[in-house]
């Protein structure tokens, strides 16, 4: 009676995975609004067409985070990047984003993980009521049954590491918001410096567009690291964060 | 034969001496810092021009404090090029210094803010002299210096003193208003603030004498901005029945403010060289070729002055002044040219407003452009062709690029507000879009409507499919699985559940082995007990010693070497056919290997 019981909990458990996965539908209308990439694909269509390419970027970076696989979107960043001069972008993690939806790997994932947990923990019931009568199985089911709750974890923390949303967290775009930044200037980009300080030298010339990733502030100043290697400091103010910082 | 010293024709260079410094601090921004002139009467005005290049923007302060001086921003202008998409600009700004005493003084470094950075000029150093020191400026004397004064350009119909001998004129048989004297015109004595006029100032020597400069021409005037004297043109002119050489000067002015102007003269101090005469018995053909002698010849210093002027300076009138207006006064004309006309989108077109006519040109600022919709712009570049000499009427070209991804039909319009002083009205000048044939090209986007960006709109069919408004809108969260706190506490419930199975399986296993084990231990005591009983039948006892043997064993399989006699004992009794003999040192030796274990 007991081993049921156990087994009807975990089953109730382990329904909250895809409960939790449809979750977001509780969210109100205005965040439908703010967290559709198709409504952030519109805005880039309009800021473009304002000639807003900056404002046009960040909106395609944002619908291509929220839904890597709206293909309207990829096309579109890709021909805005080359209009504006900047580097393709692209990652492995990208590519497989691309092609297997990140959210899908995380809840099929959690599912075959959790469920071989569940069937780990039956046969050890079972196995336990043979330990009175004495009797000895082989051991290939249960390493069967630890080889999937191993590989379902696996590609769930494979999806949630190529979800954009994960990689983003930490992501911001170089804007051209504060053309009044010294040494910087339209033609050369933003300047990073090796100290937080205007007079500090600079290490290269970022383009606006490009995105780097945060790895720490410090007053007005942000540390940060390019897709190309060197890191240092930028002020704060020429940051974008690709996730709206309200919803973070 | 000597050619006279008064047959050179002088050439007056006048400038202002300017006194300049650089300071360059980052290969993009240079900041300059230029005074007009370094030296200055009491009174005078001075332009300060603080020149910033690698930037269209700068912050500098509108007032400098100096002791001594007053020091004032009074305007700015902005220079643009873009050749290739390559951005050079450049922003300049005016300050007037109006010196409040006498003295040296130094004009500290001027803070301009660009670009997010603070740069600095260089100090410059202004001398305002007393009045009566105005002559004899070193830097102004030092280009007249040597230059002789053109006292005839020795034209034929000018009788030379030497050519009409014993009728030498001697300077003091005339007054010397009327050997050397100079005039001040302007071109009308009403003008408006800011409104730009020529003047010209002119100074006659007779061209009897010899002169040469020993001053500047001097011409200051509180609330005037002077321009730079234009080359000096020298002429020769009769009048009241003289011969004058004549060196005129051109300018353009402005006033800073209104009200009435009474503008001081300008001067010039020349050293008049009296003629000799010509030596007895040197036949009048030598002495015309020697022109004169010169060993007796004498000089006399005279400054000559022009005349005063009393200008009316008016206010510009408020009243029908447009938006757009932006301080330009003359008389305009506004043409616009676009180029090329034809072509794809995203293709660059060069919209060109050219501004011809007379005024003020160097504040003119680029036409307003209206219809701008769908065009991204950026910024002009100008450039200023004049057609005379004092940069008084010309044409300013302002040309500016645009980019188009709509398959658009015109371009911008643009409107340019001016006053005109002679009709003392504002006038709007304006343009009409000019038309374009913009091809759509393939698979270029298409015209995307931009008036609400996030209300949903169905795209036209005819549209690219990629290009379209999307009007079905899904619900995603910004938050991957593992960072939400559902899923979160989910799997924690599931791997909670899991671990208390674990432990209870474990608690469970234990219990039971621990049951198993007590068990075992309670047949190994019934069975030792059974051991002891004398009574025991032999194959009872082989077969309660093998039980026992074999409980040990399952126990600690190591003692299997010293129990598997008792086994093999067991199992020759049971299967052999030899009666069953057990004595009693058998029992004991028996139960005595047995008895380590128990």
């Amino acid at each position: 009676m007991k081993k049921f019981l156990f087994l009807f909990l975990i089953l109730l458990g382990s329904a909250v995975i895809p409960l939790t996965a449809s979750s977001d539908n509780k969210q109100s209308t205005i965040d439908l609004l703010t967290s559709s990439p198709e409504r952030y694909y519109n805005d880039a269509l309009a800021a473009e067409s304002q000639g807003n390419q900056m404002e046009a970027l960040l909106a395609l970076r944002r619908a291509l985070i929220l839904e890597p696989r709206l293909k309207v979107a990829q096309d579109h960043l890709e021909t805005l990047l080359k209009k504006m001069g900047l580097p393709r972008e692209g990652s492995w993690q990208t590519s497989l984003a691309r092609s297997c939806s990140p959210e899908l790997l995380v809840l099929i994932g959690s599912l075959v993980g959790w469920s071989a947990a569940l069937l780990f923990v039956g046969m050890l019931f079972f196995a336990l009521g043979r330990v009175e009568q004495g009797a000895k199985k082989g051991r290939w089911p249960f390493l069967v049954v630890l080889f999937f709750f191993f590989a379902g974890h696996a590609v769930a923390f494979l999806g949630n590491m190529i979800d954009p949303r994960t990689i983003a967290q930490k992501e911001m775009m170089i804007t051209d918001a504060d053309q009044k930044i010294a040494g910087s200037s339209a033609t050369r980009g933003i300047p990073l410096r090796s100290t937080p300080a205007d007079n500090a030298s600079i290490i290269v010339q970022l383009p606006p567009g490009i995105c780097v990733t945060l790895l720490s502030q410090h007053g007005f100043w942000s540390y940060i690291k390019t897709a190309s290697g060197p890191s240092g400091w930028v002020p704060s103010s020429v940051l974008e964060a690709l996730i709206p910082l309200e919803k973070n | 034969m000597a050619i006279p010293l008064t047959c050179s024709l002088f050439l007056v260079s006048f400038g202002f001496t300017r006194a300049s410094a650089d300071v360059v601090t980052t290969p993009a921004i240079k900041v300059t810092a230029e005074l007009s002139r370094n030296r200055v009467p009491a009174g005078d005005m001075v332009q300060l021009d603080v020149k910033v290049t690698g930037t269209q923007e700068a912050d500098l302060p509108k007032d400098l404090s100096v002791n001594g001086l007053k020091i004032t921003l009074v305007g700015q202008s902005s220079q643009v090029q873009m050749v290739n998409y390559s951005v050079s600009s450049s922003v300049n700004y005016s300050y007037i210094v109006t010196p409040l005493q006498t003295g040296t003084f130094t004009i500290p470094a001027i803070p301009v803010r660009a670009q997010g950075k603070i740069f600095q000029t260089a100090p410059l150093q202004l001398t305002v002299a007393d009045v009566s020191s105005k002559q004899n400026t070193p830097q102004v004397t030092a280009l007249l210096n040597g230059v002789p004064i053109p006292s005839s350009g020795t034209p034929n119909n000018v009788p030379s003193p030497t050519m009409s001998a014993g009728n030498n004129r001697r300077a003091s048989d005339d007054s010397w208003d009327q050997v050397a004297f100079g005039e001040l015109c302007v071109a009308k004595k009403k003008l408006y603030v800011g409104e730009v006029i020529p003047a010209e100032v002119r100074f006659y020597v007779d061209a009897h004498y010899n002169a040469q400069p020993r001053s500047d021409v001097l011409f200051n005037q509180e609330g005037l901005l002077i321009e730079r004297f234009t080359k000096p043109k020298a002429d020769v002119l009769q009048r009241n029945g003289r011969t004058y050489n004549v060196v005129t000067l051109r300018t353009l002015i402005s006033a800073v403010k209104p009200g009435g102007l009474e503008m001081t003269p300008a001067s010039l101090t020349l050293l008049i060289e009296l003629p000799g005469s010509v030596p007895p018995g040197v036949p009048d053909v030598i002495a015309q070729l020697m022109g004169q002698t010169r060993g007796a010849t004498q000089g006399k210093q005279v400054k000559i002055t022009t005349n005063k002027l009393s200008l009316e300076v008016l206010p510009l009138p408020q009243e029908g002044r447009p938006d757009g207006f932006s301080g330009a006064i003359g008389e305009f004309r506004l043409m616009a040219n676009a180029s090329p006309t034809k072509l794809l989108p995203g293709d660059p077109i060069t919209l060109s407003l050219s501004l011809e006519g007379k005024g003020n040109f160097k504040a003119l600022t680029p036409p307003q452009l209206t219809e701008t919709d769908g065009w991204k712009l950026y910024p002009s570049t100008d450039r200023f062709e004049p057609n005379d000499t004092l940069n008084w009427g010309g044409i300013k070209t302002f040309e500016t690029t645009m980019i188009t991804q709509q398959a658009l039909t015109a371009t911008p319009g643009a409107l340019f507000s001016y006053f005109d002083p002679n009709s003392a009205k504002y006038v709007t000048l304006k343009t009409k879009p000019i038309p374009l044939s913009i091809q759509p090209a393939a698979g270029t986007p298409s015209p995307v409507s931009a008036t609400n960006s996030s209300t949903p709109a169905a795209a036209p069919s005819t549209t690219p499919a990629q290009e379209q408004l999307l009007d079905h809108f899904s619900n995603k969260s910004w938050l991957p699985p593992f960072y939400r706190k559902d899923f979160i506490i989910a799997s924690s419930i599931l791997l909670g559940m899991v671990l208390l199975c674990f432990a209870y399986l474990g608690m469970e296993y234990r219990r039971r082995i621990i049951a198993l084990r007590d068990r075992e231990k309670l047949q190994l005591k019934k069975l030792w007990e059974e051991l002891h009983q004398q009574t025991l039948e032999p194959i009872h006892f082989f077969n309660k010693a093998g039980e026992v043997a074999e409980l040990l064993l399952k126990r600690d399989p190591s003692n299997q070497s010293r129990l598997e006699a008792i086994l093999r004992r067991r199992d020759e009794i049971n299967y052999g056919a030899r009666e069953v003999v057990l004595s009693n040192q058998e029992r004991q030796k028996i139960v005595t290997m047995l008895s380590p274990d128990l």
